[in-house]
């Protein structure tokens, strides 16, 4: 059986849960008697030495059955990219490969209707698409967090989406759910890490039988050893330092206790990505980190360790306060 | 002191009663616009004033009775008044393009001696438009400088096409009022390409202020000359447009479809891979063909590319044809029907999108089924994106305001397009059923192809859209086949599918005053209203 695993970005080069998936997915299928894996993994300006003069897929660090696709033009507001070479050397890979399942888990970069073109090609295969956001659903970077108070969303129309991002009326969100559901009903299985994701794609109107709730699973790394109980009071964030992920929360929360006078506790922050954050975001936490860089070691509450690959998990949590 | 060329220069010949009772302190006493003439130096005495304007003015010579408390008129003061100042007035440009199209702004204060007519003197060449065909408008700024108070449309603009390879810089322009009076103004003209005249034209007419609603003071404004002059101008532009188009087919050739969809795209290129999208799900679209023509050079390039990977995602078989400028939906809709391999057309907005599960093999079924007549010319119930209705066939209304304008006719009538259930709740069975209409929407027409040949087309009067389907589908009720209203279903983002710009709107200007006359009398003669007795409409919704 030939599996064709198509990932945005490379855990490599930008590290992310989605591609951290993907890979393990990958390297377990490739450790998987019987079955054929390849994985086709997109890079984009963020790795400009990887682009490759009139190469549009290539091979990766001579990392078998691994291939990047080097994107270009990618159009965010449709989710598509408008380039026709990138479309015939995808056509020319999926002939290639002749894969038995393409498992989309994302579809940006590559372009939703990638979905759609793959069952073009390739008329009989199944096309498995993981949802690991709402970005299909929900324009606003997938988050279902309204913007315009910050709540949760609990239901994404053409006026409600309108209202969250202004810039198009809403017959263009109206529009924008046709065009992804249309695309969807390429797909054969349709894959979430949580029950909740289910229950709002079947509310958005997406057939319950497409779809299977399969948790984020982690790779065989070591297993975390037993702690002594002790005081609970050294923390740890973990996580892409990007606006959905809160880390501005925290430290909003260590900036208010401080002020309380309660300063018996320490927050270790692992974590990259930062160049993926709002501007606002971005200098609120680089200008916080850069302020606890100049109190004396003693005093700092603080300690970013910057980023880390999955494999040093254990080593960055063993020493934290179990909770 | 000015006079109309056309005017006697020479003294006639003196008759001796006058000589004889003539006297100069009482000429200039009983008229003294002429003694402030002299005084100007247009004339040596009131007696050369009389010999060679006066008496033939029928202006008063001799004393007479003066009756108390009773005005005594002796000759017409409009005719006979001597103005010392000419009107205040200024030309702000004057631009021409490379075919002969002629813009003039300004504005005059000729409420007290109209305005007649302004020449423009070019190196070669001159030209005259008349008073009476420039439009008149509000000049806020003037309105400001001469601080009369009076709600008077100072401003003015006029638009000549001369059909003529033209060009100009050093510009004497004289602007010649009825007293005779003329003002002289130099200035250099702006040459401009055509499109940006036609630009400029038509934003002058949809921004221009005026009192009262624009709505009918644009069309006021142009139906003396300008609005025709517009029409014609445009029509050159649009048959230049056609002009060595490039075409390219996608997808397979040779082929003969059950129909053709011709999508007529204004700016936006991504509702061609929408359309592909939702309508390639559609059981039966193997049997249709789209035929894109894009009246946006601008966008050409990404439009092709898009067509390319439409074509390896969708596999819709499809034609690209790409002006090298903007022809208008009627001119780009009847060229693009030639490249139709099928018997039916579907003339359809990019902004149009299946509502319905097989709506193209219902389309298919339809045309198959139902008598000739039902289908030669058809619309379609189109949705909003909320769900309600949006059209379901266009009726006639005629909005009446009075006219002050001087050597107007009193009122100024347009005729308005309405959409049957516009709003309504989306399943509201009147305006679903099938039924004749006086109208229907260019937004979705699917026509017998030779029945649309035959009827010519669209018209390409209409500048860039709007009238051309009500106008189509008058002719066909004229030829005696109205339009359908047939129950298939589609949604339209209506004016989501092209950018709208202000000479989109001074061209709808032109448009209501050109379809209004052409279709003022017949509509008002049993096509007004939501349920017009039209026999051509009875008759076919007895059959």
């Amino acid at each position: 059986m030939k599996v064709l695993l198509i990932s945005l970005y490379h855990p490599e080069l930008v590290r992310g849960g989605e591609q951290q998936i993907a890979h393990e997915l990958f390297q377990g299928l490739r450790a998987t008697p019987g079955v054929e894996a390849t994985l086709l993994a997109s890079i984009d300006h963020t790795s400009p030495a990887l682009y490759k003069s009139g190469a549009r897929i290539t091979g990766f660090d001579g990392r078998p059955a691994e291939f990047l696709f080097l994107t270009q033009e990618y159009d965010y507001t449709w989710e598509k990219t408008p380039n026709v070479a990138l479309a015939e050397s995808f056509i020319e890979f999926l002939r290639l490969i002749q894969p038995d399942i393409v498992h989309f888990h994302h579809f940006m970069t590559f372009g939703i209707d990638y979905l759609t073109l793959t069952r073009r090609v390739l008329p009989s295969v199944k096309i498995i698409f993981t949802a690991h956001e709402f970005l299909t659903i929900c324009a606003a970077n997938g988050h279902m967090v309204r913007r315009v108070d910050q709540s949760l969303c609990t239901r994404a129309s053409a006026v409600r989406c309108h209202q969250c991002l202004p810039e198009h009326p809403p017959e263009h969100y109206f529009m924008r759910e046709m065009w992804m559901k249309t695309h969807l009903e390429s797909v054969d299985v349709i894959t979430t890490p949580s029950r909740f994701m289910v229950e709002q794609f079947t509310s958005w109107g997406l057939p319950a039988d497409k779809f299977v709730h399969v948790t984020n699973g982690q790779g065989t790394h070591r297993t975390m050893p037993a702690t002594a109980p002790g005081r609970r009071n050294r923390f740890g964030f973990f996580g892409q330092l990007v606006d959905a992920k809160g880390l501005h929360i925290l430290l909003a929360a260590v900036a208010l206790l401080r002020a309380d006078g309660f300063t018996d506790f320490v927050v270790e922050i692992n974590g990259d990505n930062i160049q993926f954050a709002t501007p606002e975001r971005r200098q609120e936490i680089e200008s916080f980190l850069a302020e606890e860089a100049r109190l004396p070691a003693a005093e700092r509450q603080v300690i970013f360790n910057g980023a880390y690959h999955h494999q040093q998990l254990v080593d960055k949590i063993i020493h934290l306060s179990p909770i | 002191m000015m006079r109309k060329t056309n005017e006697p220069t020479t003294a006639p010949t003196p008759q001796p009663e006058a000589t004889k009772h003539f006297n100069e302190e009482l000429y200039l006493r009983l008229n003294p616009d002429v003694r402030l003439a002299m005084a100007a130096g247009s004339f040596s005495s009131g007696r050369e004033h009389f010999e060679r304007y006066g008496r033939a003015e029928g202006r008063p010579f001799l004393p007479a009775a003066m009756q108390r408390g009773r005005v005594s008129v002796s000759a017409n003061p409009h005719k006979t008044r001597e103005h010392v100042k000419p009107p205040a007035c200024a030309i702000d440009s004057v631009k021409i393009s490379a075919s002969g199209a002629i813009l003039v702004v300004g504005w005059v204060n000729d409420a007290q001696d109209p305005l007649d007519c302004i020449e423009l003197y070019f190196a070669g060449w001159s030209v005259a438009l008349d008073g009476a065909a420039l439009a008149r408008v509000r000049r806020p700024d003037a309105e400001a400088a001469l601080a009369t108070g009076a709600a008077y449309t100072y401003g003015l603009w006029g638009f000549l096409y001369a059909a003529c390879q033209l060009q100009g810089s050093a510009c004497n322009a004289l602007l010649r009022f009825f007293s005779g009076q003329e003002v002289n103004v130099m200035l250099v003209a702006e040459n401009i390409g055509d499109l940006e005249m036609r630009k400029a034209a038509l934003e002058h007419l949809a921004t221009a202020p005026h009192f009262g609603n624009a709505y009918f003071a644009q069309v006021t404004a142009i139906e003396t000359s300008i609005g025709a002059q517009l029409v014609n101008f445009s029509k050159t532009l649009s048959q230049r447009a056609l002009q060595a188009p490039y075409i390219e087919r996608f997808g397979r050739s040779g082929r003969h479809y059950l129909g053709s969809f011709i999508v007529c795209l204004y700016g936006k290129p991504e509702y061609m891979f929408l359309q592909n999208a939702l309508f390639s799900r559609q059981p039966g679209m193997e049997d249709y063909e789209f035929i894109y023509i894009c009246n946006s050079p601008e966008t050409a390039e990404p439009l092709l590319k898009e067509a390319r990977i439409c074509t390896h995602i969708y596999g819709i078989d499809m034609t690209v044809i790409c002006l090298n400028a903007n022809a208008g939906f009627g001119a780009a809709n009847n060229f693009a029907a030639q490249y139709a391999n099928s018997e039916r057309l579907i003339i359809m907005n990019p902004d149009v999108f299946p509502r319905e599960p097989a709506l193209v093999r219902k389309h298919s079924e339809l045309v198959e089924s139902l008598p000739a007549a039902q289908t030669a010319l058809f619309g379609a119930p189109l949705y909003y994106d909320d769900g309600s209705l949006m059209h379901a066939g266009m009726y006639f209304c005629a909005d009446t305001a009075p006219n002050f304008s001087p050597g107007g006719t009193g009122q100024t009538q347009v005729l308005r397009v309405e959409h049957y259930g516009k709003g309504a709740p989306p399943d509201t069975a009147c305006f679903l059923q099938a039924r004749p209409v006086p109208a229907i929407t260019g937004a979705f027409i699917s026509t017998q192809k030779t029945w649309f040949e035959k009827l010519g087309g669209f018209s390409p009067d209409y500048i860039f859209g709007h009238y051309e389907d009500a106008d189509l589908c008058l002719r066909s009720i004229h030829a005696g086949q109205p339009a359908w209203m047939q129950d298939i279903k589609l949604w339209h983002l209506e004016g989501k599918g092209s950018a709208r710009q202000a000479q989109h709107e001074g061209g709808s200007a032109v448009n209501r005053w050109l379809f209004t006359k052409y279709w003022g009398n017949q509509i008002t003669n049993g096509l007004l209203g939501p349920a017009p007795d039209h026999p051509g409409l009875t008759v076919a919704a007895r059959a």
